[in-house]
């Protein structure tokens, strides 16, 4: 189907589209990539009758180190994040989700500020981000705001900001030496969405033990879930194989998933647990320096 | 999907009962309604918003109240369309009296939605979209109901 009619700004710097997004209110909303909003607008499940679009915008793209810290412009397309190797050595697991987005045509043009507003529940950069503690900036007519991914994305489809308000960049935490992560996402057929996705990040002081430990869970609840008495099993204990299965069960008890056409409530659980063990697995080799590839040719 | 709840009213069963077979007090109770047209004391349509953050449009509902069995039970049977979807839906309202002299309202629904909305994104949404707006309509029924009870100075 065409878009209802809707009118069209591309303005040049961020302070004219806040004052757009201002004056249009809930009627007007921001594009960044378009590969969520177009779609839906084009089966008229969203029909925003003023589109700003931030694509001339300059400095709103772009990876770089700071002190602590991997920052991510809003604008950076998957496309960049997947072929950056300070992420891919650094950020493993972030390597891991946005690798598997949609397809590359999705992944050239869709952004991670933007994947982020539109908090599709089976996202997969928002199970990852809120594992690795990730900090998001945004600005708008009041100011500017730093939220957690669990203060932004609150419910399905649903991130915290108002209707002027742009996210503006991702910060993630350099995480310290001797930790590692994976994002493994079981999906029916390439480019879909996940059925069930788990992202383990973990630091592994000796061989066989667990030091700190996130676990996220995609895809299963109407946000990305903290698996947080999952990881109160694992936390700074010796892991051998009895505690990762009881560990992966509790993950699968702390999923929250509804049955759809991609798989019953039980079909999902037990997704989370087997891809739990499987990431749990690969996050301690990379963890311990091994170079492990995730993603299938 | 199936849904289903019950909830009590300060109101005696009639009074309850009268209400709830009323279209012009229930589609006051609905949420986000933007338009109703009232055909005949059985048949009615609604307009109304329906949606979570931004996706979100309107829909227009026939809905048609049958099986009226003063002053227990009345069935409600509803057809709608939008969002490039459809949904049918059918709710009974069971009503009996409880040992305060309030009314115990029992209903359940059966509801079905087919085109996009069905298929979009995680189908088991619209089952927690449907329970949103199920619940901000019993809420507006229990003010609705409550809200005679003080009218009539009961």
């Amino acid at each position: 189907m065409y878009p209802q009619a809707f009118e069209y700004f591309s303005p040049e710097t961020l302070e004219s589209a806040i004052d757009l997004l201002s004056k249009y209110g809930e009627d007007a909303k921001v594009l960044a990539g378009g590969q969520s909003l177009i779609p839906l607008m084009k089966l008229r499940l969203a029909s925003p009758k003023f589109l700003v679009n931030l694509d001339r915008i300059q400095g709103l793209s772009g990876i770089e180190e700071q002190e602590g810290a991997i920052s991510f412009g809003a604008l950076t397309r998957h496309a960049e994040i997947e072929e950056s190797t300070l992420v891919k050595s650094k950020l493993p697991m972030m390597h891991d989700a946005v690798s598997v987005i949609g397809d590359v045509q999705i992944r050239n043009l869709g952004t991670i500020g933007g994947s982020l507003a539109h908090a599709d529940p089976a996202g997969d950069l928002a199970p990852v981000l809120l594992a690795l503690g990730a900090r998001v900036n945004t600005l708008s007519s009041s100011g500017k705001r730093t939220l957690t991914l669990d203060e932004l994305i609150v419910d399905a489809y649903s991130a915290d900001l108002s209707s002027d308000e742009v996210i503006t960049q991702v910060l993630v935490p350099t995480p310290q030496a001797g930790s590692g992560g994976a994002y493994l996402k079981f999906e029916r057929r390439a480019g879909d969405f996940a059925v069930a996705s788990v992202g383990i990040q973990i630091s592994v002081k000796e061989a066989g033990s667990c030091g700190d430990i996130a676990v996220a869970l995609g895809a299963v609840g109407v946000t990305a879930i903290r698996a947080k008495k999952a990881e109160a099993l694992l936390r700074e204990k010796r892991v051998d194989d009895a505690l990762l299965k009881e560990a992966a069960a509790q993950a699968s008890a702390e999923a929250d998933p509804f049955s759809d056409i991609r798989g019953s409530v039980e079909y999902k659980r037990h997704l989370v647990g087997v891809l739990f063990r499987r990431a749990f697995a690969i996050a301690s080799r990379r963890a311990q320096g091994e170079e492990v590839n995730t993603v299938h040719g | 999907m199936r849904l289903e709840g019950e909830f009590t009213v300060q109101a005696d069963q009639e009074r309850a009962y009268q209400f709830l077979v009323d279209p012009e007090k229930i589609t006051r109770s609905m949420p986000d309604v933007q338009e109703v047209e009232i055909e005949d004391e059985n048949n009615f349509t609604v307009k109304a918003k329906v949606g979570i953050s931004h996706i979100r449009g309107t829909m227009v509902m026939k809905l048609k109240i049958v099986e009226k069995k003063a002053p227990v039970s009345a069935k409600v049977v509803g057809q709608g369309s939008g969002m490039a979807s459809v949904v049918d839906m059918t709710t009974i309202f069971t009503l009996e009296k409880t040992e305060e002299g309030e009314t115990r309202i029992t209903w359940s629904g059966e509801m079905n939605i087919g085109g996009k909305l069905a298929s979009f994104g995680a189908g088991g949404l619209m089952e927690r979209v449907a329970k949103k707006n199920l619940e901000k309509f019993v809420t507006g029924i229990q003010q609705g109901i409550d809200a005679i009870k003080e009218e009539a100075g009961a």
